[in-house]
């Protein structure tokens, strides 16, 4: 269990989202203490995505639903949250010495050294052209770049789709490298297996609602099933 | 924050600002020579050569427009756009430095293209912006010197800064409702789709601001066939006397003519980008 004395960073209350007449989101509620790392998990188009442009304000929240550190969702949130979307965010002729100039620009917490550190461990060159890299690569860069800023929750989306498993172990290492214990983490996947030794907490979506919201601990205190096992049971 | 953004923008564009803006300081020269070529030797093939390389390096300026509001867009409503929009600036603050950015080159390769048609040859009147002011106020500007000439032509450049700006306002504005109104109906987002949204709503504003422009025109030459004739009693005289009167009247008529270009123009350019704004703000969904 990482963080001692808790509070919560991320609450969200009635969160409610329609695309046209479709339901992606429905009257959720949840919160995320500080310290924690929550698992979102859910079958494709169950609303996990929405659900975290909702929370880095890619999609509008007129009713401020969503709290970060106690403030709806606008510029202030903006600059403690780091977030890792479900596709790469960058353009294939840019340069990865430009978006470490980027980071370093625009997010004062950015510990460029950090990132080079990391970058240059992985075999990765600072001159290479985005559009060069396999996606592996690509999506390990952008998680050293999200983890490098010392934020207070970091949002994950589908940090491992299209990856190796060796390379799925290499970005769960490079995500817990940075974080420090008052950060909390919320990642949306689908490998549970692969994650479930590194989560707190677990958010199974279905159809825009939470079906299963609990601590893993709690749930292996409960029974002894794993949370593979749980996400089966819930959308079998 | 908003300066660190605009940092951001000037480093990113300044290698192709520079590169067009260099085309057509080059282009301007180089038809500057051809044109005095032309002149000074009689040859009409050159003439012409000299017209289509003005047209040429005119067309620097709709370059620069394109490949700003192209960045606006593909920063915006691309992947990009999930990198941008979770910066921690308003999502107004991108629209802002965008439009100050894209104007001000604007404004630049205007002066650039101009002062380099005018200077090469001081002479030729026929080419580029310099000329015609000069062809059309040189003399004005020997015969009435002083508050009126400076008046005059402060307001001609107001006039004309503002119908560039509007007209840069308008890429934007296309741009971003054209794929407001795609995304809100459900239409398949396509770059082809807003692509012709944009074009159709493009082409309305430059039939409505024809329209506007015509009418200006229009008052504008009623303005003009008013005969100088004796003042009537100070008591009894209106502003229209008071323009009838003067014989040199044509200042104040210029002046008028500008100052509605600049409230027309203006007035759409405001409004676009409070439109482009608010849907920025409050309607935007990536």
């Amino acid at each position: 269990m990482r963080g001692e004395n808790m509070s919560i960073i991320l609450e969200c209350n009635n969160l409610s989202h329609k695309y046209g007449k479709k339901t992606a989101l429905d009257d959720i509620s949840f919160s995320i203490e500080t310290g924690k790392v929550v698992g979102l998990f859910g079958p494709n188009g169950s609303g996990k995505t929405t659900l975290i442009k909702k929370i880095v304000g890619l999609l509008l929240d007129d009713k401020q639903s969503v709290k970060i550190d106690g403030k709806p969702v606008g510029e202030t949130t903006k600059a403690i949250v780091s977030y890792s979307p479900d596709r790469l965010a960058f353009k294939g002729n840019r340069k990865i010495s430009y978006l470490l100039d980027f980071y370093e620009l625009m997010y004062d917490d950015f510990d460029r050294a950090h990132a080079e550190e990391v970058l240059a461990g992985q075999g990765i060159q600072k001159d290479e052209c985005i559009g060069k890299l396999s996606k592996g690569t690509c999506e390990k860069i952008q998680i050293i770049l999200v983890m490098s800023r010392k934020a207070k929750l970091y949002i994950l989306d589908e940090p491992f789709s299209g990856i190796d498993p060796v390379a799925r172990e290499t970005v769960i290492r490079i995500m817990l490298q940075n974080m420090s214990e008052e950060a909390s983490l919320l990642l949306s996947t689908h490998h549970i297996q692969e994650t479930e030794q590194i989560i707190d907490d677990a958010i199974f979506l279905k159809e825009g609602k939470i079906v299963f919201q609990k601590s893993v601990e709690e749930m292996r205190e409960e029974s002894s099933r794993s949370l593979n096992d749980a996400y089966m049971e819930v959308f079998r | 924050m908003k300066n660190k953004l605009m940092k951001l923008e000037i480093r990113e564009n300044r290698k192709l600002i520079f590169f067009i803006l260099s085309y057509m300081a080059v282009l301007s020269v180089v038809t500057g020579i051809v044109a005095s070529i032309a002149e000074k030797f009689s040859l009409p093939a050159a003439t012409e050569l000299a017209v289509v390389l003005s047209l040429c390096a005119m067309m620097g300026i709709l370059l620069i427009a394109i490949v700003m509001a192209g960045r606006f867009y593909s920063l915006l409503f691309t992947e990009e756009g999930l990198l941008r929009l979770t910066l921690p600036v308003k999502n107004r603050d991108h629209l802002q430095i965008n439009v100050k950015l894209g104007i001000i080159t604007l404004y630049v390769s205007v002066i650039i293209y101009s002062t380099m048609m005018g200077s090469i040859d001081s002479e030729n009147t026929a080419f580029g912006l310099y000329g015609v002011m000069k062809e059309y106020y040189g003399n004005f500007v020997t015969e009435y010197v002083g508050m009126k000439a400076f008046a005059t032509t402060i307001c001609i450049i107001l006039a004309i800064a503002a119908v560039i700006a509007n007209y840069y306002i308008t890429f934007i504005f296309v741009l971003t409702l054209s794929r407001y109104i795609v995304s809100r109906y459900s239409v398949v987002q396509k770059k082809g789709v807003i692509f012709i949204a944009g074009i159709t709503l493009f082409n309305i504003h430059l039939l409505m601001m024809w329209a506007i422009t015509n009418l200006i025109e229009e008052i504008e030459a009623d303005l003009s066939h008013f005969q100088l004739y004796g003042f009537p009693p100070a008591e009894n005289a209106t502003f229209m006397d008071f323009l009838r009167y003067n014989p040199e009247g044509e200042w104040v008529k210029d002046v008028i003519f500008a100052g509605m270009y600049i409230i027309v123009y203006g007035i759409t350019a405001v409004i676009m980008y409070r439109t482009v704004r608010s849907i920025l703000d409050r309607k935007l969904e990536v």
